[in-house]
């Protein structure tokens, strides 16, 4: 009697674990039918979308020393598709945006659930860590950042977003391959409408600045993400996303004096 | 004692307003608010990785580190930046005061030696990140950009050696040179003038072999006739420029790590800003054949020796001559081997004394085959040293005697060939 119990607790387990095992986003795209707005928006994007290599190097050198490399290894489901410069099209905040991505998972961003956690997460090797927080008064930006350690969304302690060596990312990547497209069209609606699932928005724009750069509710737990005071001080009340919050349109220019105020 | 108290408090104020205006204040418009973050990057349209991220260190211990950056980016006043508000202008002057006149610092003698030299058609001007791709794609000429970055007052491969040396600067410079104001304002101007040759002449001529080095660019480069002033393409010599030069004593003695040899700026652009390169045709060129002498012979060169008459020939040697690298051989055989008097003027001294000397030495020896032949040779057995000079004479008039005839070598050989005379019977009993 005791060892069938046994057993069976095992596969009540085993079976929970498997549930629980398949990330959120992935249940998601799974789930998820796009209405006709969303598969035609991602159509008309796939449509516009030129590639963009980068180039090599130039003969003429950057003036200015240059540092910090691209993620070489890229564990990220996000990075099938995506380039390491992921922000290329708002003026205003694609290399604020670009900065981030070194630390920060996209799913942080782009996926929407008022219940999710945010952790320092290894995506090479698949496991918790203690991460670094480096801003503050002395902020050397020569110091390399090591790329894998990334702030990254939890449901319950388990992991939401994909990675490039899940099975399934790799069916979605060979499906992606010999889709044609409409297929590609209706395959791109799922896996971006899935990110703002909650909201049930077409498009998967990210997360404001404001919302962890705030001191009031931050989306961010800092101190558990192993900010001192000074950091949470530093990362709250920054001065370059108080500088974005005056702009009202794409095409506004604004003198930098009045980020100085 | 409060008048005595004011006066001191007076004089408190003097001294610290003149100590805190001279710190240095690199970054007075805030742009490393921004500039200063990491990773600060993007991708623009024609796939190149552009970077807004400035490294605060790096910058901070540059030959600009004390220039702010909107004397370099002079309009930029709103975000998101302008490209046409950001142009970069080297020629124009900056807020740094040279120290030792007081005036505004600026490259605007380098612009103008540098316009005039033979790579003058480059910018000088008009430089920002977005259209280095541009400039890359329409042009080879070299601009301001293309040879200078940025770059350290200390290299970062000789950090730790000039960590090591200057452990005791502290202490030492500032026994007299107090407060940090000063040191901040004047060390790095001193630090680079005191370390002096960062910029070597190794380092100096890397700059030249970035695009001469480049071997099949350099083939395509035309140059401009001076006479007909239509294009032509250049020589094998300028092609190959910097090959040859690796074969020269000068260039033999650098990479040796031997700074005596010559760097291409020191016999092409010697005097002034050492911007002023021109082609060795035109007659303002320190490599030009009228100022070789005065260039060859520069303090701590081959100095005196250059200057001589008597060794103009050194003058002439080939500095850039492909001979040595097995190419276009062929052409220098034919050259030389054709009597063109104006080579043979511009041959070293020593060449056309061998030259003088080898024609006479042929004339001897084709004049001793010839005597030998047809002149007599019993002169020579009986009276080696003068019986050309007047043996004869001397026997004939002061003697009186009469000279024996000689028989030349011909004779002899001739009668060697000749039949026996047969005599008659009775003679042969």
């Amino acid at each position: 009697m005791r060892t069938f119990i046994l057993i069976f607790l095992f596969l009540v387990k085993s079976v929970l674990v498997f549930a629980t095992e398949i990330p959120l986003h992935q249940q998601q795209i799974e789930n998820t039918a796009p209405n006709q707005a969303a598969i035609d928006l991602s159509a008309k994007k796939l449509r516009e979308h030129k590639d963009i290599e980068i180039g090599e190097k130039l003969v003429i050198p950057p003036f200015h020393k240059q540092a910090g490399e691209l993620e070489t290894e890229p564990q990220s489901f996000c990075r099938t598709c995506h380039s390491p410069l992921p922000h290329t099209k708002a003026l205003r905040t694609r290399t604020f945006n670009n900065m981030h991505v070194k630390f920060i998972a996209c799913e942080t961003c782009h996926f929407e659930n008022e219940k999710l956690t945010y952790r320092w997460f290894d995506m090479k090797k698949t496991q918790f860590v203690s991460g670094e927080l480096r801003i503050g008064k002395n902020l050397d930006n020569e110091n390399v950042r090591p790329v894998n350690p990334k702030i990254a969304p939890f449901l319950n302690d388990e992991r939401i977003f994909l990675l490039k060596s899940d099975e399934f990312a790799k069916q979605i990547a060979a499906t992606w391959k010999t889709a044609n497209n409409s297929e590609k069209a209706i395959l791109h609606a799922k896996i971006h409408s899935a990110l703002n699932w909650q909201k049930g928005e077409e498009t998967h724009q990210g997360t404001p600045c404001q919302e962890c750069h705030n001191d009031k509710k931050s989306k961010l737990d800092l101190q558990k993400l192993g900010a001192n005071s000074e950091q949470i001080q530093a990362i709250q009340t920054h001065i370059i996303p108080r500088f974005l919050e005056h702009y009202k349109n794409d095409d506004q220019r604004i003198t930098i004096r009045e980020m100085l105020r | 004692m409060k008048r005595f108290k004011l006066f001191f408090l007076a004089l408190l104020l003097i001294v610290c307003n003149t100590t805190f205006a001279d710190k240095r204040q690199p970054d007075p418009d805030g742009c490393f608010s921004c500039h200063g973050l990491p990773d600060l990057k993007y991708v623009d349209k024609q796939g190149q990785i552009r970077s807004a991220s400035i490294l605060k260190s790096d910058y901070y211990g540059s030959l600009h580190g004390s220039v702010p950056c909107k004397d370099c980016h002079r309009k930029i006043t709103d975000y998101p930046h302008e490209e046409k508000d950001g142009l970069v202008d080297c020629g124009e002057s900056c807020h740094v005061k040279e120290p030792s006149n007081g005036k505004a610092f600026t490259h605007k003698d380098i612009a103008k030696e540098f316009e005039k030299s033979a790579h003058g058609k480059g910018l000088t001007k008009d430089f920002a990140a977005g259209n280095r791709i541009q400039e890359d794609k329409d042009s080879a000429l070299p601009s301001c950009r293309r040879c200078h970055d940025n770059a350290p007052y200390i290299a970062s491969a000789n950090m730790e050696a000039f960590k090591a040396e200057f452990s005791h600067n502290d202490a030492e410079c500032g026994t007299c040179h107090e407060g940090d104001a000063w040191r901040n304002q004047y060390s790095g101007h001193i630090l680079r003038r005191y370390i002096g040759n960062h910029l070597n002449k190794n380092l100096s001529n890397k700059i030249c072999v970035d695009c001469h080095g480049n071997i099949e660019k350099m083939a395509k480069v035309e140059q401009e006739d001076t006479q007909k002033k239509e294009k032509k393409p250049v020589s094998l010599e300028f092609i190959h420029s910097t090959e040859s030069y690796d074969k020269t004593l000068h260039g033999r003695l650098l990479k040796d790590g031997n700074l005596h040899g010559a760097s291409c700026v020191e016999c092409h652009a010697p005097t002034g800003l050492h911007h002023d390169i021109k082609r060795d045709e035109d007659s303002e060129s320190s490599v030009n054949a009228a100022h070789l002498s005065q260039t060859c012979g520069q303090s701590n060169c081959h100095k005196d020796y250059s200057k001589s008459v008597a060794n103009n020939g050194f003058l002439n040697s080939e500095m850039h001559g492909v001979a040595t690298l097995g190419l276009g051989v062929e052409t220098k055989v034919d050259d030389v081997l054709k009597p063109d008097f104006e080579t043979f003027k511009k041959l070293s001294i020593w060449y056309k004394l061998a030259a003088i000397l080898g024609l006479l030495s042929i004339l001897f020896f084709i004049g001793n085959i010839a005597w030998s032949i047809f002149g007599d040779a019993s002169k020579l057995n009986k009276n080696n040293n003068n019986s050309i000079l007047g043996a004869e004479k001397f026997q004939r008039i002061i003697i009186g005697s009469k000279p024996k005839k000689k028989e030349s070598l011909w004779t002899k050989t001739k009668k060697r060939f000749e039949k026996p005379v047969v005599k008659n019977d009775e003679e042969k009993l």
